[in-house]
C-alpha cells in the first residue's frame, strides 16, 4: 500500500500530506520550509520550532 | 492559418450546440468552477463550459474568459480530427508523421496580439483555477509546456502541472515527466537553466498531436496530426532559437532552473487521489503573450476532461503493439472508471486461446501505468462496461483465465502500489475458439430489429422523454 507522510500546519492545526522523497530529505534537512495548502502559511518542522514531525501512516486514500 | 480552439469552439456551438454551455453568471475560479462542472457532470453530460465573467487572481473580472473541459467528450475529440470514437485511435495511428512546420511573421501571428515582457508580466490577470480542497493553490492544469533538446534541437512536448507561486513564478512538476526530465538532465550537465514555453490553449489536434510517445520533433507531430504544419513564430526571450504556436491563445515563455527548487503540491491527480506535497524546479516568467480575445484554457484534473485528452493516444500505442504479437486485436479502450490509464479493454477476434493472455502480458509490458487488462470477444462492445463485466461473468473462469504478475513497475500515484512497484493482471474474458463447445449468446432477428422504429409506436412528446 502508499504510504504517505502527513503534518500538521502549526498556524491552523490542520493535517496534509508530503510525498515519501521529501520526507526522506526533511531527515537531513529538518529546516526545509512547507506551506500549508489550508491557511497558505510556510513553516518548517525544525527542531528550533519543536513543530510535529511527520507520522507515517499506511493508507490507501487520504483522510478528509 | 491554422485551426485553433476558438475557431473549433465556434464549430462546435454552430454544428454541435449541446456540446458548449455558455455561464454569464460572476464565478471565482477558487473552487466554484470546478463545483459547477462537476454537477454538470453528475446530470451525465459532458459540455464544454465557457464562463464569460470570471475574477482573475488580483480580484477583478477577467479579461479573458474560461473554457473547461474541451477534452471531456470522446464525441468532440474523433469530431476533431474528422473522425468516429470507435475510429479515433485508428485515425491518430495513421496521422502520426512528422510534417515541417512553418515559420509565420509575427504580424500573422495572434499569439502576438498582446505582449508583456520584463516586470510588467503578471500572471495574476489570468482567472487561474485552484480546482481542489488540498491543492496547495492556483494551478495551470492545461499548459503543453516545450523543452528543447540542447544536443539535437528536437522540442518535447508535455502536458505538466504548474503551481503559480506569484505574478512572474511558476513551480513545475518536473517528476512526471519522461523525454523532459531526460533533456533537463543535458542542461543541468551543461550549467544551464532551462528554457521552457506553456502553451495554453489551441486546438484539440493541437492537444492530442503533444501527447505523441514518440521520442522525436514533437511539433513536427503535432503538424501531422493537425492535418496541415504547424505556424510557429519566434519567441519573445529568445527569438528564432525557442518558436512557438503562432495561433496559440496564450504563450507564456519561462526559464527553468536546474539549481533550485521549492514546494509544490498537494495537487490532485488524475488517479482521484492527491500527490504529496514535493520539491520541484522554480521557473521565472519573462514573457507573456495572447490573442487580444484570448480565452483562458483550464482542464479538470482527475475528471474526463483530463483523462479522456491521453486515452485515444494510449489505446494507439497499444493497439500497435498488441497487433504486432496478436494479429486479431480489433480495437482497445482505456476506460474513464480506471483513470483511463490503469484498465484497458482489448477486443480481439482470436484465432487461437492463447492469443488473450499474450495480449495481456504485451499490454501490461507496454504502458507502466496499465494495471488491469481484460481480453474480450469481437461480439462485446468494449465502450459499455456493462457488456465488458457480463463477458467476465459468463465467460471467465479464476483457476484458467486469470494472470496475475507480481512486482511490475506502475505508477506511484496509484495508492495501492508499493511506491513504484506494482502487481499487474488480466483477465481472458473469451469464448473458446471451437465456439461450438459454447452456448450462444441470446438475439433477437435482426431483420426485426432493423425494421422496427420507435417513432412508430411512441408519439413525439413520449419519444422526447426518453
Amino acid at each position: 500500500m502508499a504510504r504517505v507522510n502527513y503534518v500538521a500546519c502549526p498556524s491552523c492545526h490542520r493535517e496534509y500530506y508530503i510525498d515519501r522523497i521529501l520526507s526522506d530529505a526533511l531527515e537531513t534537512n529538518p529546516d526545509q520550509t512547507l506551506k500549508c495548502p489550508f491557511c497558505k502559511k510556510v513553516f518548517n518542522l525544525g527542531t528550533k520550532t519543536g513543530a510535529e514531525k511527520p507520522k507515517a501512516a499506511n493508507i490507501a486514500s487520504p483522510a478528509r | 492559418m491554422n485551426p485553433c480552439m476558438q475557431s473549433f469552439i465556434k464549430h462546435l456551438e454552430r454544428d454541435m450546440p449541446s456540446h458548449v454551455l455558455r455561464i454569464k453568471k460572476e464565478v471565482s475560479p477558487e473552487f466554484e468552477v470546478p463545483a459547477i462542472l462537476q454537477q454538470v457532470e453528475a446530470k451525465k453530460k459532458q459540455p464544454v463550459i465557457i464562463f464569460e465573467k470570471v475574477r482573475n487572481l488580483n480580484g477583478s473580472i477577467s479579461e479573458l474568459p474560461l473554457v473547461i473541459n474541451l477534452f471531456g467528450s470522446r464525441e468532440r475529440l474523433a469530431d476533431a480530427l474528422g473522425t468516429t470514437v470507435s475510429k479515433l485511435p485508428f485515425e491518430y495511428l495513421a496521422r502520426e508523421k512528422p510534417v515541417e512546420p512553418v515559420v509565420v511573421d509575427r504580424s500573422k501571428a495572434a499569439v502576438k496580439q498582446v505582449v508583456q515582457k520584463g516586470d510588467t508580466v503578471d500572471l495574476f490577470q489570468l482567472p487561474i483555477v485552484t480546482h481542489h480542497e488540498m491543492d496547495l493553490g492556483p494551478y495551470l492544469s492545461s499548459p503543453s509546456v516545450w523543452v528543447k533538446d540542447p544536443e539535437t534541437g528536437w522540442t518535447n512536448c508535455a502536458i505538466l502541472r504548474v503551481y503559480v507561486a506569484g505574478p512572474q513564478h511558476l513551480v513545475v512538476n518536473f517528476n512526471a515527466a519522461r523525454h523532459t526530465n531526460y533533456y533537463f538532465n543535458k542542461y543541468k550537465a551543461l550549467k544551464r537553466n532551462v528554457p521552457i514555453i506553456l502553451i495554453m490553449g489551441h486546438h484539440p489536434a493541437f492537444y492530442m498531436g503533444a501527447q505523441t510517445k514518440l521520442l522525436t520533433d514533437e511539433p513536427k507531430i503535432i503538424g501531422g496530426i493537425m492535418g496541415e504544419p504547424l505556424e510557429l513564430t519566434p519567441s519573445e526571450t529568445w527569438g528564432d532559437k525557442m518558436m512557438v504556436p503562432a495561433q496559440a491563445e496564450i504563450v507564456i515563455e519561462a526559464e527553468m532552473s536546474t539549481s533550485e527548487v521549492e514546494i509544490e503540491a498537494p495537487f490532485g491527480e488524475y488517479t482521484q487521489y492527491y500527490g504529496g506535497q514535493r520539491l520541484n524546479p522554480t521557473c521565472k516568467v519573462s514573457a507573456v503573450t495572447r490573442k487580444k480575445d484570448a480565452y483562458y484554457l483550464d482542464v479538470m484534473p482527475g475528471h474526463a476532461d483530463h483523462l479522456l485528452l491521453d486515452a485515444p493516444m494510449i489505446e494507439a500505442y497499444l493497439f500497435d503493439r498488441i497487433k504486432a504479437v496478436v494479429p486479431g486485436v480489433t480495437a482497445v479502450h482505456m476506460p474513464v472508471s480506471g483513470a483511463a490509464r490503469l484498465h484497458a479493454y482489448v477486443q480481439v477476434k482470436k484465432r487461437n486461446d492463447g492469443e488473450p493472455k499474450t495480449a495481456i502480458a504485451t499490454a501490461l509490458s507496454s504502458d507502466y501505468r496499465l494495471k488491469h487488462v481484460i481480453v474480450v470477444d469481437e461480439d462485446v462492445d468494449i465502450y459499455d462496461e456493462e457488456q465488458v463485466l457480463w463477458a467476465v461473468a459468463t465467460r471467465s473462469q479464476w483457476d484458467k483465465d486469470i494472470v496475475v504478475i507480481p512486482g511490475m513497475m506502475g505508477t506511484r500515484l496509484d495508492p495501492s502500489a508499493n511506491d513504484i512497484v506494482t502487481t499487474k493482471g488480466g483477465i481472458d474474458a473469451t469464448q473458446p475458439v471451437d465456439r461450438r463447445t459454447f452456448p450462444k449468446r441470446i438475439t433477437i432477428p435482426e431483420s426485426v430489429l432493423s425494421r422496427i422504429k420507435l417513432d412508430d409506436y411512441l408519439a413525439p412528446d413520449v419519444l422526447k422523454q426518453l
